[in-house]
């Protein structure tokens, strides 16, 4: 690999490396050492999920699908919703309070 | 912006997910309201994260009532690429070093014999190391999760 520098650049660049009695691949290492990934937390927790994910597994979901947005996922679900009866919604609303209920006794043991 | 970047699901509001839609001139139930919560904290720019132990709080009591719409919802809700933290052996070593220095600290979390999620929930928070001020953990009672030096409120105190 090399670098296409300006005649002036690269005579200033020698220069440079003479001076520290260096060569210029050490005087180049020494002013520009590896730039450090920036970690923001965002990409870092992306990351870290994906990292766990590939070493203990994602399980499939039962739709099929790879990803979605909460948006996509509940408007899916109220579209299914809009088709129950009303002894099914009755269920269903009995079902979740029922879930309501059983968390509050679980956390006042 | 979001208030907090991140929040962290703990099992109650989690199993709010799963409740049926209001219906138009209903008043929406507590269930409806946290999911309605969920949608508008996502609309504002929040990512969820789901810890694998909650997850199983949650599920365990949908098979217990042989629920099997309710679990398929609550997997496709959770097993998403961007939500899900599985559990690792590293959050098991975490919350037993939790477990044993709350309890030397007279500060039991559960019972003796119980293997009190309370303690792998936060050993799987705390595995994620973010600024305690880019997250907030979601739950319906802070006061058995805020022992542990997590950043917790209850779903209805933290605005989208």
């Amino acid at each position: 690999m090399s670098l296409d520098l300006a005649p002036e650049i690269e005579k200033t660049v020698r220069e440079y490396a003479a001076a520290e009695g260096v060569s210029v691949n050490e005087l180049m290492v020494r002013h520009f050492p590896p730039r450090k990934e920036v970690r923001t937390p965002a990409s870092h927790v992306q990351a870290l999920l994906e990292q766990r994910q590939k070493e203990y597994g994602l399980p499939p979901r039962p739709d099929g699908k790879a990803h979605s947005t909460l948006t996509e996922l509940f408007d899916a679900w109220e579209a299914e919703d809009a088709n129950l009866s009303p002894e099914q919604i009755e269920q269903e609303v009995n079902f979740a309070e029922e879930y309501e209920r059983r968390e509050r006794q679980s956390l006042s043991i | 912006m979001p208030t907090y970047p991140y929040i962290i699901l703990d099992a109650e509001p989690l199993g709010n997910v799963t409740a049926p839609f209001a219906r138009a001139g209903v008043a929406p139930t507590y269930s409806q309201r946290c999911r309605q919560w969920i949608r508008d904290c996502e609309a504002a720019g929040t990512v969820f994260i789901v810890p694998a132990i909650t997850y199983y709080e949650v599920v365990r009591d949908f098979y217990q009532r042989k629920a099997p719409a309710k679990i398929a919802r609550l997997q496709n809700f959770c097993f998403d690429p961007t939500r899900f933290l599985p559990l690792a052996t590293d959050d098991l070593t975490r919350a037993a070093e939790l477990w044993g220095m709350l309890r030397n600290q007279g500060i039991p979390t559960a019972g003796s014999q119980s293997l009190d999620a309370d303690v792998i929930f936060a050993a799987q928070v705390l595995s994620l190391n973010l600024p305690s001020d880019e997250y907030i953990v979601a739950t319906s009672n802070p006061n058995h999760l805020s022992r542990f030096g997590l950043p917790v409120d209850t779903w209805e105190n933290i605005t989208p």
